[in-house]
């Protein structure tokens, strides 16, 4: 049996999924499965206790009709079969009851069914036996049972399989079946998700819906079955923040070397016991009893005098007040003087060559008291020898050239652009232009040694026939105008005009014609009250009188072979244009002594190569040439004269439109400012080289500083106790200039160091001065140059301390300084005429120093004076705050100003009194001392 | 009674300039400043040593000579020292001030 089921088994295990089917079996297998039935004798011939599963022996030929052949169609391992129920019904109505089979007839018959289940007894004794289910719950009953049976034997098969337990070999798939893996990399997320179910039991309110409205307003069903395939969530996307874990950790570093430190030790002090013992706390008061009064005297002297202050240093408030001061003096270079020419005679007139060093023209006149002659102006005129000189300072002795002149040159000017040019002015009214050319160069070459300079006499006194041509000195002037078209009276000033443009026959000024270069005219004026234009450049309109002597055109016509004129300029000199200045108080004529215009700009070069030289040589000439400079504008018609009646004088003049129809326009000057401050003829009227503005006037014995556009009255003027007759402005200082007085000395003024009086008197000649001409030489000394009555042209050298621009601070720009102090005096001038509106002539005829002073202090007082003694009263007061003696002290102030003002008016009206003279006196000293 | 030396000191010290006033024994303790404790005791050590040879050098000079009083001027200051038997009064005062 064990055996049998053995087998079973292994067929069953080779037919798991075994199912009811036909098969056919060879016949060695049917008749194994034969002899094993037969031989199984134990087995137990049991039928199936079911209701309606009929037992019967079926005919191997039954078998075959119904298809359930035992080892065809059915076997031991699957003895049930379905055979076809027609065929059974054929079979049952063909067949006669002699089968088995036609007991179960009826209910097979009344089977419902096709099939019928039919089932090989492999247990029974007899061969062919057969189950065979009559009934559907029959058969359903043994399908069930076959099922279980099957399922047992399978279970009983299996457990009887031995197996053997071996190794798993991986060959490679299980890394992908790993990854296939879903895995957690972290704990997984629990997440609670829930609805408001609170309106469901709620009442219901129904409204309308737009479908639009909300996301699932329809659903769509499509008209095939649609299967939805319904999407389980199963990740939620949840952002964590990933936050680094905080980290805590502290190091200390120890220095394994050891290093440098310091200690500082430290008073220990005992926190402050209270006295308490009795006794020592009595001594304690009595000690400071005894002791304190003497310390506390001793403390308050102490607060309120520095006993031991060092005052020496508080002394020097300046460092240069230190310093001695080093006296001032202007030393002699070099005198000009010709012994045999100008033997008791006036330079009346002198100029320095504007660009050749060392070079200057002096005019000689007569002195008026020349024994012999005297106050015969004609014979003086006819028998005196008219010179002019030119020196230079190679030869103090004998001039270098010799100008002939036909009358007395009371006016000399180099052309400031022209080397070779230089206008006189006659005392016939005449003017006269001598050609200089080549004529100063020849005697440039004369730098010879002494040996050389003897040997060269030597031979010229043996060579007794010939005359040196090199020495020939006398130059005759190259134009002289003629008195048909000359000043009436003697000229008294020239001024050369700007080279940039001229002034036409019109009388304006126009810009200069393309071929000409520069413009060649200059003013002149004169004694008769005219000023006149000359154009060197304007061709004569008419020709040259035939009159002419022949040796002098035979000269003239040597000069123009090498000279600065041509032929068409030779031809006639006559002015260009007239102006007439009318006296401003009487009718008539207004006498002229000085005219001066403004000044062009114009710089010169230096030609000369000096090279690094130890020292300076004075004889050496320099030259220097025009620079000229793009001039924009047209310059002003406006010209500055000073009249014999010490008239100052800022005069226009507008010129024409169309030419008069005269040989000569001529027009009258308008007058824009007229001050009549000098008590002489005005000798001398400079403008200042640094600000155009401001003009020095000198004349009679007053001196005055001029601003333009300040009518009337000068910002400041000094008179003396001599009289003056020249004056200058410095070359290297704005506020500086020199005067020349009568008795030989000269004054400097600075009038930013002081103002009251000059900074330097040095009396120069014996006799009187006639005129202070400053020039510059160059970077390292210069020279000042007087002409005094004698005929004595006197060199000096102006010091180093005037040739910088400011003695204290040369950083700050003395120009501004200057122009600061300017303002103030222009401030006070207005104060001074506003004040004396309603009587201007009176205030104006105070011609004494103390107007000036009086001026000065007035202001001062007026601008509250921040320096004043009174007002640092106040200031004090308030400062401390008292404000009752504040305000009286202001209200002293007020009233002291106001009847000082007061005063101010009765001395303007009725002269100075003493008393108020002796008070003004004494608060400018005051002042001064405070500044 | 202790107020009342406060008194003194106070106003001593409210003279122009005066930076301190300090009272010390004969042992160089302080016993009563208007300073800070370092500065006094700073103050109170150094000047009592000065302040004891000064009078042993006026007493050697001349036995019946004493010290009565000692200022020391100073590029900032005037130190002024009243010295006793028992006890020294010092006050620092800044003069330029």
């Amino acid at each position: 049996m064990a055996k049998e089921l053995k087998f079973q088994s292994t067929v069953t295990a080779e037919q798991p999924n075994s199912e009811i089917k036909k098969r056919k079996r060879s016949e060695a297998q049917i008749e194994e499965w034969e002899t094993i039935r037969r031989q199984s004798t134990t087995v137990e011939d049991k039928d199936l206790n079911i209701e309606g599963v009929m037992r019967l022996t079926l005919s191997v030929e039954m078998q075959r009709f119904l298809g359930c052949v035992f080892g065809e169609h059915v076997s031991p391992e699957m003895p049930w079969t379905n055979i076809k129920k027609e065929q059974l019904q054929a079979y049952l109505t063909a067949e006669t009851e002699k089968s088995e089979i036609f007991a179960v007839k009826e209910p097979l018959m009344e089977f419902p069914g096709t099939e019928i289940l039919v089932g090989y007894i492999c247990s029974a004794k007899e061969p062919n036996q057969f189950y065979i289910c009559t009934t559907e719950a029959a058969k359903k009953t043994v399908l069930e049972m076959i099922i279980k049976d099957e399922a047992e034997q399978e279970r009983r098969v299996s457990s009887y399989i031995y197996k053997v337990c071996q190794e798993w070999n991986p060959l490679g798939s299980g890394k992908e079946v790993e990854d296939n893996q879903p895995k957690h990399a972290r704990p997984l997320l629990e997440m609670q998700t829930w609805a408001a179910a609170s309106h469901l039991n709620q009442p219901v309110m129904f409204q309308d819906r737009n479908v639009d409205d909300v996301q699932d307003g329809y659903v769509k069903f499509d008209p095939r079955r649609h299967k939805y395939v319904t999407v389980t969530r199963k990740r939620t996307d949840i952002a964590v923040q990933a936050v680094p874990e905080k980290c805590l950790s502290v190091a200390q570093t120890d220095t394994p070397l050891p290093s440098n430190i310091w200690t500082q030790y430290e008073f220990h002090a005992d926190a402050q016991k209270e006295i308490e013992d009795e006794e020592l706390s009595r001594s304690i008061k009595q000690f400071l009893h005894e002791k304190s009064p003497q310390m506390a005297d001793l403390v308050r002297y102490n607060s309120v005098f520095d006993l031991y202050k060092v005052d020496y240093p508080d002394l020097v408030t300046a460092g240069h007040d230190v310093q001695v001061p080093k006296k001032i003096i202007y030393s002699e270079y070099q005198s000009f003087m010709d012994v045999r020419n100008c033997k008791g005679k006036v330079i009346s007139a002198a100029a320095w060559h504007p660009m050749w060093t060392g070079v200057v023209a002096c005019a000689y006149i007569d002195h008026m008291q020349n024994d012999g002659i005297e106050n015969d102006v004609i014979l003086q005129d006819v028998f005196s020898t008219n010179l002019v000189l030119i020196w230079s300072f190679m030869d103090a002795l004998n001039p270098k050239l010799l100008l002939r002149s036909p009358r007395k040159v009371h006016a000399l000017q180099f052309s400031p652009y022209n080397e070779n040019l230089m206008a006189g002015g006659c005392s016939s009214g005449q003017v006269l232009v001598w050609d200089l050319c080549d004529k100063l160069k020849v005697e440039e070459d004369i730098s010879l040694s002494d040996d050389k300079l003897k040997y060269r006499h030597a031979l010229h006194d043996l060579m007794g026939w010939t005359r040196p041509t090199t020495r020939n000195r006398l130059v005759n002037p190259a134009l002289i105008s003629s008195l048909e078209f000359s000043h009436s009276s003697s000229i008294m000033d020239i001024k050369w005009l700007s080279p940039y443009y001229e002034i036409s026959h019109l009388g304006r000024y126009q810009e200069l014609k393309s071929n000409q270069p520069t413009s060649l005219q200059f003013l002149t004026c004169s004694e008769d009250g005219s000023v006149f234009v000359w154009d060197l450049n304007a061709r004569g309109s008419r020709r040259p009188p035939k009159m002419k002597p022949k040796r002098r055109r035979e000269y003239k016509f040597m000069v123009r072979q090498r000279g600065a004129l041509s032929y068409k300029q030779m031809a006639v000199l006559k002015p260009h244009y007239k102006f007439v200045a009318e006296s401003p108080s009487s009718k008539g004529c207004l006498p002229l002594s000085v005219i001066a215009v403004e000044a062009f700009p114009l710089r010169y070069m230096l030609q000369t190569q000096t090279g690094f030289r130890r020292k300076f040589n004075m004889t050496e000439r320099l030259l220097y040439k025009p620079e000229f400079q793009q001039v924009k504008s047209l310059p002003k018609s406006k010209v500055y004269i000073g009249s014999m009646e010490g008239h100052v004088i800022h005069a226009t003049w507008e010129g024409y439109e169309f030419n008069l129809g005269e040989e000569m326009n001529s027009e009258t000057l308008k007058f824009k400012s007229c001050g009549d401050q000098h008590d002489g003829s005005v000798s001398a009227l400079c403008l200042s080289p640094f600000n155009k503005k401001l003009i020095l006037t000198v004349g009679g014995s007053v001196f005055g500083i001029w601003r333009d556009g300040i009518k009337n009255v000068p910002v400041l003027w000094r008179t003396s106790s001599v009289m003056l007759t020249s004056g200058a402005w410095s070359l290297f200082r704005p506020s500086m200039f020199y005067i020349a007085r009568v008795d030989g000395a000269i004054e400097v003024w600075d009038f930013l160091v002081q103002s009251n009086k000059p900074v330097l008197v040095q009396s120069i000649s014996g006799s009187a001065l006639t005129g202070i001409y400053p020039s510059r030489l160059g970077p390292v000394q210069n020279i000042i140059g007087v002409s005094d009555i004698t005929g004595n042209f006197r060199i000096f050298f102006v010091p180093q301390e005037h040739m910088k621009s400011d003695p204290r601070n040369e950083t700050v720009k003395a120009d501004t300084n200057m122009e600061m102090v300017l303002k103030e005096l222009e401030e006070t001038v207005n104060i001074f005429v506003e004040h004396y509106k309603e009587n201007e002539e009176k205030a104006l005829m105070f011609k004494t120093n103390n107007t000036f002073e009086y001026q000065v202090n007035w202001k001062e007082l007026l601008a509250e004076g921040k320096n004043r003694r009174h007002v640092i009263d106040v200031e004090l007061y308030r400062n401390t705050g008292r404000i009752d003696r504040y305000h009286k002290a202001k209200q002293e102030l007020k009233e002291k100003l106001d009847s000082l003002q007061g005063k101010k008016g009765e001395y303007g009206k009725q002269g100075p009194s003493r008393r108020g003279d002796l008070q003004l006196k004494k608060l400018s000293h005051l002042g001064r001392r405070e500044k | 009674m202790a107020s009342e030396v406060e008194e003194t000191m106070k106003r001593i010290q409210s003279h122009k300039g005066v930076v301190g006033t300090i009272v010390v024994n004969s042992e160089g303790i302080p016993i009563k400043t208007t300073m800070d404790n370092t500065t006094t005791v700073q103050y109170a050590g150094l000047i009592s040593q000065l302040s004891d040879k000064a009078r042993s050098v006026v007493r050697d000079l001349d036995p019946t000579n004493d010290l009565t009083f000692l200022r020391i001027r100073s590029r900032k200051h005037e130190i002024m020292v009243a010295p006793d038997k028992e006890f020294i009064l010092i006050v620092i005062q800044n003069p330029t001030e």
